[in-house]
């Protein structure tokens, strides 16, 4: 159970059933032999993202960006739900200024009111304004009656993101290998 | 310091609670290995982990332990054990439940609310995986589908599908390693 990818794919194989029940027996022995001591990394690692994806998954944290219809049931579930939708009367000097994140708001949703329709892919790219690039959403889904993007976040990760201050939203379509800029947003949320 | 394991059997036995619920922390992850082997769904999973720890708590303090040196073998025996045993499982659960219950709180599904850092760690790297990896995670790492049904799902092999896996466990892993993303700004 130490780093590296050799125990990354023993712990894969014993989880899939590829690894035969004789090793198996050994590789238990080993596994909770070592979880004691918290030497059972690769098994704490996908424990971890299990337990975690389980709690995003039906709150939309799988789901880079989502649609009109799926805000809608993510609401109805009962979730607090602060949308997002920037407008012309919240650009100033090129930039959208967007409202703080309320404190009891569990999930944010920001629309971007863009067609996407017609396009294999997109990824939208996130930058500061010098350039600076922050990280890259790959694949992002869009809702299939407008071709907009609804981004929905946990409200902690928005908080920490708002934190970023003034960035840049580059979004990029992909149409077999053609990459076209769609549109850059650009944008602050209040602190 | 991360203190041992038969330093925490040993507080365990006699009576310290958080020494329980560090024991519990130590060997979820193990247990839930086991039951992902053997069992196909999260909910499934998730009964057999509780099950196997709150019979790991039952027997620490009921002072069955006898050598805390072999205490993962002891687990991994609670574990084998209860694989072997599940008809009687759904009533003695809830017997289990009412009485020990509240050890478990630090590894209940409800806990997870409180890790809030890693919750937005989690989605800011699953943003960056492609929609495949992020797939693949939700299909086998969080619905615990069978690998034959995460390919097929997927329209690809079983052999690259655990190629996939492997890559796509191994980018999640490093990109939790590092702060996150948006931190960097």
């Amino acid at each position: 159970m130490t780093d590296g990818p050799a125990p990354f794919e023993a712990l894969d194989a014993y989880l899939s059933g590829e690894m035969p029940d004789a090793d198996a027996l050994g590789f238990e022995e080993e596994l909770f032999a070592g979880a004691g001591d918290g030497a059972a990394a690769e098994a704490a690692f996908v424990d971890h993202v299990s337990r975690i994806g389980r709690f995003l998954l039906p709150r939309g944290g799988f789901d880079i960006g989502s649609t009109r219809a799926r805000i809608d049931a993510l609401i109805a579930q009962g979730l607090r739900v602060q949308m997002f939708a920037p407008g012309p009367a919240d650009l100033i000097d090129g930039v959208y200024h967007l409202p703080r994140i309320d404190d009891d708001a569990e999930i944010v949703v920001t629309h971007l009111p863009f067609d996407l329709r017609g396009f294999d892919s997109a990824n939208v790219i996130i930058e500061k304004p010098d350039g600076a690039q922050l990280k890259t959403f790959r694949d992002v889904s869009w809702d299939p009656t407008d071709g907009s993007a609804y981004a929905v976040c946990e409200a902690p990760l928005a908080r920490i993101s708002a934190a970023a201050g003034h960035i840049r939203a580059r979004i990029i379509g992909k149409r077999g290998e053609h990459e076209h800029e769609v549109a850059v947003f650009d944008t602050v949320t209040a602190p | 310091m991360l203190a041992s394991v038969v330093e925490l059997v040993s507080r365990a036995k006699r009576g310290e609670r958080e020494a329980e619920a560090a024991l519990c922390q130590r060997f979820a992850p193990a247990v839930r290995a086991f039951a992902r082997r053997r069992l196909r769904g999260a909910d499934a999973v998730e009964e057999f982990a509780q099950d196997a720890l709150l019979l790991m708590i039952e027997a620490l303090r009921e002072g069955r332990v006898e050598r805390a040196e072999r205490f993962g073998g002891f687990v991994l025996g609670i574990c084998r054990n209860l694989a072997f045993d599940r008809a009687r499982q759904n009533e003695r659960r809830a017997r289990l439940w009412q009485t020990y219950g509240e050890a478990l709180a630090t590894v209940s599904a409800e806990a997870i609310e409180s890790e809030t850092y890693d919750i937005a760690h989690l989605e800011d790297c699953l943003s960056q995986l492609s929609k495949r990896a992020r797939d693949v995670v939700r299909l086998g790492y969080v619905e615990a589908r069978g690998h034959d049904e995460v390919a097929a799902a997927l329209a690809i092999t079983p052999q690259n599908a655990r190629v996939l896996r492997h890559r796509t466990l191994g980018s999640l892993r490093e990109c939790m390693s590092k702060r996150m993303s948006w931190e960097a700004a």
